[in-house]
């Protein structure tokens, strides 16, 4: 919900999403392809300063916004790092039992740091994405792109009524825990089996009651609306596509 | 001229609940016509039966003195001419996007691209939300959703304009608005409006004649000068009168003054109070 609303207030919301989404996957490709530290780097950088200097997005949110998945991927990064082997040699730091170590392998923490480097850059670019498009920018990429029309339709549905029954969950758990449904436990339990039990039913009354309201507005099985347009402008490509030369140079002068 | 007419108009639920029984309602063309009745009296069934949502289980409903078929083709016109307001905006605002969501009725009549989008920015401009236009429509406020779904039903330029309870929870800056909003409609574009409310002091200052209904039937109709004037039958069927009409009453049965308590508005009862006035 906090993302959403971040890209809705971000200074770049107006750019075509066409142009972000391109640019930000081809960016993330490259991460992942060339694999190589001072690209990754660099990549981090540019996005990271995009969503707060470009958007505008406050920097303490956006340093929370990455911790969340720098947590997972240095958990998961550290399971790669640890190896066993017969002798210490090849090893950063390790513990002998009967002729059996156990420990950090040179390779495998530089495979490791690899592994992390490259996760955090292609993280930020998607974070660049989300950041900064709303996901009704997105939907009107999605619906020109080869995704099946009824596939953003009702993923367009989806996302609107996310919303609303958050906002009916919400509300239910404020009753309930207004009269001591949490207060323990095993009410906490219950409580929330009655929450889901009553949200389904909501669920329900509520995809019924939007079918009345969309017929009697002329819908005839399929959602027609006007798209909105976006402003697309030759000087994002240009700026896109020196970057990414730019970035090739610099592959090149570190192989 | 009648633009809607009701006859004899039965419909119960699956449950058997009878929710309308023998409603015979007309509705004049180019005024606000308001329905008064507590929760359950059968408002909104009455008015899903007029746009075709619901097939009545018997009785007639005309439009423009032609009788209304409830078959599938017939009704998609009418609801071309017929356009309902929901009482929760949230069911009626399908689209993440107010401009999408807004843009969805007149996409639907399949009109040019062109007159699509200067229908939506029309509609926009005179219920006042062109700044909302890229907000997402779930960082709306109650009212600002309500807006947005009287928008969404002005792009098709219906012929009537049928609003299920539009002043429930809304504040009464928000509630002035709206009413204001109906008025402008109502006058400038011609187009008949048909509310439902329980709204009893309000109602007097925005429609032209009244119907109260209760337990599916209707109970009585008139001018609100009429309506009003029947206190007895309003108070044995859970209604009273405005506040300021009870003032009145109360002036005129408790301490004998001589005036006219069927007086519903503020103005009509300043007149009848100035006159109290001058009489001394």
């Amino acid at each position: 919900m906090l993302i959403d609303k971040l890209a809705y207030r971000s200074r770049l919301r107006y750019i075509s999403p066409a142009v972000k989404s391109f640019y930000a996957f081809v960016c993330m490709i490259i991460c992942i392809a060339l694999d190589c530290h001072i690209i990754n780097a660099i990549v981090f950088f540019t996005m990271f300063s995009l969503i707060v200097i470009g958007g505008g997005t406050k920097l303490k949110t956006v340093i929370n916004i990455f911790l969340l998945p720098l947590s997972f991927i240095i958990l998961g990064a550290a399971a790669v790092c640890f190896t066993a082997g017969n002798t210490s040699n090849d090893m950063l730091l390790s513990i002998g039992v009967d002729g059996l170590y156990l420990g950090i392998g040179k390779q495998s923490f530089d495979v490791c740091m690899h592994l992390i480097t490259r996760c955090i850059a292609a993280v930020s670019c998607m974070y660049f994405l989300t950041l900064t498009t709303p996901m009704l920018a997105l939907f009107s990429v999605l619906r020109k792109s080869i995704v099946p029309d009824f596939v953003v339709e009702i993923m367009e549905l989806i996302y609107r009524y996310i919303f609303i029954l958050y906002d009916i969950s919400n509300q239910i758990y404020i009753a309930q825990s207004a009269r001591l449904g949490y207060a323990s436990i095993k009410t906490g339990y219950k409580s929330m089996g009655i929450l889901i039990a009553n949200l389904f039913a909501r669920a329900y009354r509520q995809a019924e009651m939007s079918y009345v309201a969309l017929e009697s507005r002329g819908y005839e099985g399929e959602i027609n609306t006007i798209d909105i347009e976006y402003k697309s402008s030759k000087a994002y490509h240009i700026i896109g596509v020196v970057y990414i030369i730019f970035i090739g140079i610099i592959w090149i002068h570190c192989r | 001229m009648n633009i809607i007419e009701t006859k004899n108009l039965c419909y119960s639920y699956d449950d058997g609940k009878e929710a309308l029984n023998s409603v015979s309602i007309s509705f004049e063309k180019g005024i606000t016509t308001a329905v008064l009745g507590g929760n359950g009296a059968g408002k909104s069934t009455l008015f899903l039966t007029l746009n075709g949502i619901l097939n009545p289980t018997s009785g007639e409903v005309f439009y423009n003195g032609e009788k209304v078929q409830y078959k599938k083709a017939y009704i998609n016109e009418l609801r071309k001419k017929i356009g309902i307001v929901f009482q929760n905006p949230d069911d009626q605002l399908f689209s993440a996007s107010v401009y999408q969501d807004i843009s969805f009725g007149a996409t639907n009549l399949k009109l040019p691209k062109d007159e699509i989008i200067s229908r939506v920015d029309e509609a926009m401009k005179k219920v006042g939300i062109l700044h909302l236009r890229d907000k997402p429509t779930h960082a709306l406020s109650f009212g600002q959703k309500k807006r947005v779904a009287v928008a969404g039903i002005l792009v098709m330029r219906p012929e009537v304009i049928i609003l299920d309870e539009p002043t429930a929870g809304l504040d009464p800056m928000g509630v002035s608005e709206l009413m204001h909003l109906l008025e402008k409609i109502c006058k400038e574009d011609g187009v008949t409006v048909i509310l439902s409310t329980h709204d009893i002091d309000g109602i007097s200052n925005y429609a032209n004649y009244i119907y109260v209904m209760n337990d599916g039937e209707v109970l009585t109709h008139g001018t609100p000068h009429q309506v009003f004037s029947d206190v007895e039958l309003l108070r044995s069927n859970n209604l009273r009168l405005p506040r300021i009409s009870h003032l009145l009453e109360i002036l005129s049965k408790e301490d004998g003054a001589e005036v006219d308590f069927s007086a519903s508005t503020i103005s009509a009862a300043r007149r009848e109070l100035l006159k109290l006035l001058k009489n001394r």
